[in-house]
């Protein structure tokens, strides 16, 4: 049975886009929650993260990269920012937030995520 | 004046008629003898006249004999040809192979549909013969059933004429009770008591059975009505659920839609601004309070204006509260305590309400979308 990643690719055209466009925050949101809650992540590990500047898109599997990256094909991910990724935790992961707000290496290395990931994303 | 020439070769002088008027008047004015003159004459002329018609039949056949006569003399002389010699031509005629093949095809097509018409002929027979055979076998088996019927009936009638003549148990019993009481053995009292009991537990029996048939109905249609009652309650559950779902349908749809129009032109103006919206400054509030910790210690604490849960990195200057977005300062000092990160409320704030002053921040630098340098397609 098809994931709902392989599902979305199939479809084409403007609607696509304005669809993916439309739900893809959403689903990046759940995949970062889920995987915030897979890793157990707190605050001190997130603090060896920064401190060895772990990469967080090598974190994902091969095959997920691909999946995301073709469900990223030629829509906007201008919402893909750190400010959105702070607001995505806030509820679930207030402590990662308000590291994200409070310390400026936390937020140097999550403004380098985002950066690392838009840049997989828009590769061609 | 005629002649006539006998079958002897006579000549005979045959007188002219006026010449023989004349020569009556002239010679005898007696008509008798003139009447047999001319019956004479008469009669000569009708000889005369045979004589001819003779005459010319002989001359006749004198003439084909001639005539045969001189065909043979002429056969004699000129030879018929060999009866075997044949002579002229036969004509073939012309062969249209194309109109025999369309003629063939046409007698094909003819004997095709006879052989059709022939099968269906065939079938509409076999249908009605399979028709009046089930009817005759609906005929023998109603004739079967009727009989049975007769014989079931007259089987009854006789049964019933045998039980007839049977009586009831309490005929029985009455006669016995009238037939002791004639011959002495029991007492009249007690006969009519035991009759009356006996009545009396009939109709106990009668009314336990309607009462019990009674109860049976009752729970029957009280068992019925639970039913309907369920019934019509899953069905208006069903009903309701039905209207929710469609309801939600149809406000469902103009909302996607209207989410999609509105990310499409989202992704228009976005496509045509070249970024996303930019960072806006939060508006914070500065805790009174502060945190004591050690040099390059990270952890969590409670936020102490919202009790959320609030993270401290290693070289934190400040710690902020996501939810309430209160800052709350961070003191680097060597502790001896085990519980390093709590908050410590200031000697002289001690027993007052906590007062925050609102502030504008933007703890760290984050740029907006398109300083990325990567535009949407």
């Amino acid at each position: 049975m098809p994931s709902i990643l392989d599902r979305l690719a199939k479809y084409k055209g403007p609607i696509r886009r304005a669809v993916l466009s439309e739900i893809a925050p959403g689903v990046i949101k759940g995949y970062l929650l889920e995987f915030l809650a897979r890793e157990h992540m707190t605050v001190s590990k997130l603090t060896t993260y920064v401190e060895s500047n772990k990469s967080l898109w090598s974190m994902v599997t091969p095959e997920y990269q691909t999946k995301i990256q073709n469900l990223a094909k030629g829509i906007s991910i201008n919402w893909l920012t750190p400010h959105w990724l702070i607001d995505s935790v806030r509820n679930d992961f207030p402590s990662l937030a308000s590291l994200f707000m409070s310390d400026p290496d936390a937020a140097r290395w999550l403004q380098d995520q985002v950066r690392i990931i838009r840049e997989a994303l828009t590769k061609r | 004046m005629a002649k006539y020439i006998t079958r002897d070769g006579k000549e005979l002088a045959i007188p002219e008629p006026q010449d023989r008027g004349k020569n009556a008047e002239d010679v005898s004015p007696d008509p008798i003898q003139d009447a047999r003159k001319l019956r004479k004459q008469l009669i000569a002329d009708a000889m005369v006249d045979s004589e001819l018609a003779k005459a010319r039949a002989e001359t006749a056949e004198a003439k084909s004999k001639a005539s045969k006569a001189e065909a043979e003399s002429e056969k004699r002389e000129n030879p018929p040809e060999s009866p075997f010699k044949f002579t002229g031509e036969f004509n073939m005629g012309k062969f249209d192979f194309q109109k025999q093949l369309q003629d063939a095809q046409a007698d094909q097509k003819r004997m095709r549909e006879e052989a059709e018409q022939q099968a269906r002929d065939q079938g509409r027979m076999n249908d009605d013969l399979r028709d009046r055979l089930h009817q005759k076998e609906m005929d023998i088996i109603q004739l079967g059933l009727q009989a049975q019927i007769q014989e079931s009936n007259k089987r009854l009638e006789q049964l019933m004429q045998q039980n007839a003549s049977k009586k009831s148990f309490l005929d029985e019993y009455n006669e016995a009770l009238e037939l002791s009481n004639k011959l002495g053995l029991s007492q009249p009292q007690m006969a009519g008591d035991a009759k009356i009991q006996v009545e009396l537990k009939k109709m106990d029996f009668d009314h336990q059975l309607e009462m019990r048939r009674f109860a049976r109905e009752e729970k029957r249609s009280d068992r019925e009505f639970q039913l309907a009652l369920r019934r019509f309650d899953d069905e208006r559950i069903e009903s309701k659920a039905r209207i929710e779902e469609e309801r939600k349908r149809s406000e469902l749809f103009p909302k996607a839609l209207e989410s999609v129009g509105r990310s499409i032109a989202a992704g228009m103006m976005d496509a045509e601004v070249g970024g996303g919206p930019a960072p806006q400054n939060t508006s914070a509030l500065v805790s009174k309070h502060h945190i004591e910790a050690h040099p390059g210690e990270a952890g969590t604490f409670n936020c102490p204006n919202c009790k959320t849960e609030v993270g401290m990195g290693p070289k934190s200057p400040q710690a902020v509260c996501a939810n309430c977005g209160t800052v709350i300062p961070i003191k680097r000092v060597s502790l001896t305590s085990e519980h390093p990160s709590s908050v410590h409320r200031q000697p002289e704030e001690q027993g007052e309400p906590d007062e925050l002053e609102p502030v504008y921040t933007n703890p760290f630098d984050i740029d907006a979308p398109g300083d990325f340098g990567e535009e949407e397609e």
